[in-house]
């Protein structure tokens, strides 16, 4: 499996359906009460043009010092994709199935962590660091730097699917 | 009059804990009996293990949603609580959480993070105590549904309506899924019902028809493609728990519970 990492753009939008790597580097953190209050005030920090958005919650650290930090269902986010596609996020991660239309008209992949492993997916983050709306708790928008999160491209540009891909 | 002291409190959450971090056996025998053949489905399967050794060398929890904790207490007759459980519980749950490193998924109206369970106790004929836990995220708590169906309904109808479900929550609850189904009583109790079957720990599929629903619905969902992680191999429905009660002669509620495949229920007795 191939490694990228989160600043090879042009690799990462030119990914296929079907495709499985690792990605490593900076992507940011953003879920349902945090895109909710963006989208509501209206609020795009520049940093997160060009960015990765994972849809997660972590825990609390526990006393060994490791957290754990799976992927949400992005279904529940499919409502924010306009808003944040046309403010230039590059792409989204998350769990389970999310609307093909919208990522076919935008031109926009989109990366599917594997649900329920949190453990592993918390192993491989090295830092976490909240940057807006601190006070979501895990719902905050954090921006974390991970080494070889696995992932497969579940929607790709052109609105093809790693499923219908199998048929 | 029998009683038990706080000592209960911490025996609870330190389930809470331990169900958290410790893979269903039953799921995980399930998962390993397959044999990947392609990139993605060995992939998956590693990937599983590895959350597996992860969460038992790191304490980390399988998932990082820790869930919404349910308590169902069974109680002897003559037995009662001389404290308020549910109060103790939100406070030591909530204390716990930041060390123990589980997640306060729980939000009230104002915004606030806490970690409280629900709590449910009631009566049975039994001589001890039985305290039953359940952790159950949102992805598979947001597949829950609840029909009112006409009473003429059969087994046949009931089963097609709940395949219908497994196939519409496609992979957004994190298969394989289990299934808590709930039939008869109120709309209330129905749902009650197939929470508590989801469990697996008060007597599902024990009557004759429980049981014949139960493999209907589980034979029906081999043709449900989903897979493991909506990754379309392995099977979509590892389980399917019926209980099945009496109704008006009007009504015919039906509830259905899923969970996913991070199973997160334990069981104390006392």
């Amino acid at each position: 499996m191939k490694d990228l990492k989160s600043s090879d753009i042009e690799e990462i939008k030119n990914l296929k359906a079907g495709d499985s790597f690792f990605l490593s580097g900076t992507i940011y953190v953003a879920r349902d009460r945090v895109l909710n209050e963006m989208g509501k005030r209206d609020i795009f920090p520049p940093f997160l043009v060009n960015s990765i958005i994972y849809h997660a919650g972590p825990t609390e650290k526990n006393e060994k010092g490791f957290l754990s930090f799976g992927p949400t269902t992005s279904k529940r986010m499919d409502r924010f994709l306009p808003f944040l596609f046309e403010n230039g996020v590059l792409a989204t991660i998350g769990k389970g199935e999310r609307d093909v239309d919208i990522h076919k008209k935008y031109g926009k992949i989109y990366l599917l962590a594997f649900g329920g492993l949190g453990s592993l997916y918390g192993s491989k983050v090295k830092s976490v660091q909240p940057v807006l709306f601190k006070e979501f708790k895990s719902e905050a928008l954090f921006r974390i730097d991970i080494d070889r999160f696995p992932l497969i491209v579940f929607i790709d540009r052109r609105g093809k699917t790693m499923i219908k891909q199998e048929k | 009059m029998k009683k038990i002291d706080k000592i209960v409190v911490d025996k609870i959450v330190d389930l809470y804990r331990k169900i958290s971090i410790t893979p269903s056996l039953f799921v995980k025998k399930e998962i390993l009996k397959v044999k990947p053949k392609g990139k993605r489905e060995k992939l998956f399967i590693d990937s599983y293990i590895e959350n597996n050794r992860l969460s038992f060398k790191n304490r980390t929890p399988l998932c990082q949603d820790t869930g919404h904790l349910s308590v169902f207490i069974e109680t002897p007759s003559n037995f009662c609580f001389d404290f308020d459980i549910e109060g103790e519980l939100k406070k030591r749950i909530n204390f716990k959480s930041k060390k123990f490193g589980l997640r306060y998924s729980i939000v009230d109206f104002k915004g606030k993070y806490s970690n409280y369970p629900s709590v449910y106790i009631f009566q049975g004929k039994r001589k001890n105590l039985k305290i039953v836990l359940m952790a159950k995220g949102g992805g598979s708590e947001n597949l829950s549904k609840l029909f009112m169906l006409n009473p003429s309904s059969s087994l046949d109808d009931i089963s097609e309506i709940v395949i219908n479900c497994v196939e519409e929550a496609k992979d957004r609850g994190c298969p394989p899924y289990i299934l808590g189904i709930g039939v008869g009583k109120s709309s209330l109790e129905s749902l009650l019902l197939s929470k508590l079957a989801l469990t697996g720990k008060f007597s599902h599929n024990r009557k004759g028809y429980e049981k014949i629903l139960s493999e209907k619905i589980l034979k029906g969902s081999l043709n449900v493609k989903t897979g493991f992680s909506g990754l379309g191999f392995g099977k979509t429905l590892l389980d399917c728990r019926v209980i099945i009660k009496e109704r008006h002669i009007a009504t015919l509620p039906l509830s259905v519970q899923f969970n996913c495949f991070q199973e997160r229920v334990g069981v104390l007795y006392l």
